[in-house]
């Protein structure tokens, strides 16, 4: 099977603690799938994993039935929790960058979330608050015709407002051809936009699966559900 | 996509190496007026300062090698750098590049600077004069220098080059890769000192240790100039390949952003 | 007509009875053309698969069609729409006198309950 992205089988190790044990999962196109986890579930050293910034101890990961390099670099767009801005540019240096380097980012729309969103492009990133600078590294990912979407902690911090305007972006970025994972402990607000969610727990997946039979099938929201299996 | 690296690795560097080679060309330039208006304190004031604005240029250049890497690739920064579609080899090769450019640079600036000064300072021999001076003297130093090594001042001046471009990227090398281990987990909690540490530790190994092995066992009565010279260009170049190699080795497979 | 979700439900069921609400109260007009399923979906807040889900089975009840390339519509008939319009009232007039009846209203009482709550409303 073919899925967009396939984790077979994989561990993690820092020194002798075991961080992701034997995880497996699947994504195939066109969905859009939460990672749900408490802190310390090993959900962003999975992330780091899925972007290649580290290397798993065992088992594969593959985009599209290739393995993690350059080309699978060309097709996934990844937010980080954090900045991962300069200081020395502007906006509009930024999104020269991403021009430069990522041959599916369309400036223009990302000129026009900008202007949506208030941001000036000859604003320096030196100068703006951690927010805005949340909002551009935002308004760049979405702008990338990308087949994978990695978004960490997308909403975690915004105002209400910029929450509804990132879900709606998320939804409007939709395509049959691409996917978004959306790594989050903001259960509640982005449960109705997942097509599936995955509960990661000490390194492990605890449950996969869509969310409209894991409502039908427990009676209760997946945040509810979720506070159950984590009860702390 | 080296080309795009080394573009904004020189966009991001561009202004604080610009603004001290515009500092010192003025310096150098207010040095020479101030001499024609015999203004003494002005003489002496600017000369002071070009002297101490070389050394604080050669340590810039040094900060900013290693700001670059730190700051760049080790940081959050890193998160954006190492998910670009590009080799980690690539992105290590365009700092040191850029590097190697500013110090390059560095040198015109000097050497622009010392023709001012030149100018300034010898009253009649003009530096026409000293360009026809070396001129005749040219043959006479490649009939030595080919008596002596058995090469043209051409080839001479080729190999002292080679020599310190790569000593020089041998050095900026060391600097990246005592970074690099510096950030994996058993030192990540103390880089700055660790690293300090570990450079000092490559240093030793490499430039003492093993140089004076290799002298050891080659034989000290041996030593010609130019197998000195020859000996020393390749021991660069191997170290710098080694570093290269361990450095690029660590970023894909042992990066530890935090 | 804003979107209202219950969390414990599947969304998809509550999709399908929101958008229903919309057409038989002519929010969403007779004949008239739905927006897409992406912009359903970023209107009401939720996953596009789910909003596809929900219009696909309106189709199956014949409450929409699409026309392979212009999109959907809503149905031209009146009498569907009459007839689920007539269904939704008399399963919320159920609702209603059931409950007060065995809150232990009588007949009378259930009816000079409407009447005044009609007029305070007019």
């Amino acid at each position: 099977m073919n899925a967009l992205l396939h984790i077979q089988n994989v561990t993690k190790k820092y020194g002798k603690k075991e961080v992701l044990k034997d995880v497996s999962i699947d994504v195939s196109s066109g969905k859009i799938v939460g990672l749900l986890g408490p802190n310390g579930s090993g959900k962003s050293t999975l992330i780091k994993l899925i972007n290649g910034l580290i290397e798993p101890n065992n088992g594969m990961i593959t985009i599209k039935g290739n393995a993690l390099g350059n080309e699978s670099k060309k097709i996934m767009a990844y937010l980080p929790e954090r900045t991962y801005l300069n200081n020395w540019m502007k906006v509009k240096d930024i999104l020269s960058f991403f021009s430069d380097f990522y041959s599916d980012f369309d400036r223009n729309r990302a000129e026009e979330m900008l202007k949506q969103l208030n941001i000036n492009k000859n604003d320096k990133l030196k100068t703006m608050s951690k927010g805005t600078k949340e909002k551009v590294q935002l308004i760049l990912v979405m702008s990338r015709k990308a087949d994978l979407y990695i978004l960490d902690e997308p909403i975690g911090g915004v105002d209400p407002a910029t929450r509804d305007y990132i879900l709606k972006t998320i939804i409007k970025n939709y395509s049959t051809e691409s996917s978004i994972l959306i790594a989050t402990h903001l259960i509640q607000e982005i449960e109705n936009i997942c097509d599936e969610v995955i509960f990661l727990a000490y390194g492990e997946v605890v449950l996969q699966g869509s969310v409209d039979e894991i409502r039908e099938e427990k009676g209760k929201s997946i945040d509810a559900l979720f506070r159950e299996v984590f009860v702390c | 996509m080296l080309g795009k690296l080394l573009k904004y690795e020189i966009k991001a560097t561009a202004m604080t190496f610009l603004v001290m080679y515009v500092a010192i060309l003025a310096l150098a330039i207010s040095n020479m007026i101030f001499n024609q208006v015999k203004f003494n304190s002005g003489i002496v004031i600017t000369l002071g300062i070009l002297v101490f604005s070389f050394i604080a240029l050669g340590i810039v250049t040094i900060i900013m090698a290693v700001q670059r890497f730190n700051k760049n690739l080790l940081g959050d920064e890193g998160y954006l750098m190492f998910t670009l579609p590009v080799s980690s080899s690539q992105i290590i090769i365009s700092k040191l590049l850029v590097t190697i450019i500013w110090v390059f640079a560095s040198c015109i600036i000097a050497f622009l600077t010392f023709i001012i000064l030149y100018n300034t300072y010898s009253d009649g021999h003009e530096l026409a004069q000293l360009i026809t001076e070396i001129k005749d003297n040219w043959n006479e130093l490649n009939t030595q220098l080919i008596s002596e090594l058995h090469m043209s001042v051409y080839s001479f001046m080729a190999w002292i080059g080679s020599g310190v471009l790569l000593g020089l990227t041998e050095f900026i090398l060391m600097i990246y890769t005592a970074l690099t281990i510096a950030q994996l987990p058993p030192f990540s909690k103390h880089r700055g000192l660790c690293a300090f540490g570990i450079y000092v530790g490559i240093d030793v190994v490499l430039n003492n240790v093993i140089m004076t092995a290799l002298i050891a066992i080659v034989g000290i009565n041996q030593l010609d100039p130019k197998l000195i010279m020859i000996g020393g260009c390749g021991f660069a170049a191997v170290s710098s390949v080694i570093l290269f190699i361990c450095t690029n080795f660590i970023l894909s497979k042992h990066l530890n952003l935090e | 007509m804003a979107w209202e979700f219950n969390n414990n439900e599947p969304i998809y069921r509550q999709l399908l009875d929101q958008l229903k609400l919309r057409i038989i109260s002519g929010v969403i007009g007779t004949g008239s053309k739905l927006d897409s399923v992406r912009d359903l979906a970023q209107d009401a807040g939720v996953n596009p698969n789910t909003m596809q889900r929900a219009l696909a089975e309106l189709e199956r009840e014949e409450l929409v069609f699409s026309q392979r390339t212009s999109g959907r519509f809503v149905t031209e008939d009146k009498e569907l729409i009459q007839r689920l319009r007539n269904e939704y009232a008399h399963e919320k007039v159920r609702e209603l006198t059931t409950s007060l009846l065995q809150l232990g209203y009588t007949r009378k009482e259930l009816i000079e309950l409407i009447n005044g709550f009609l007029e305070e409303v007019s």
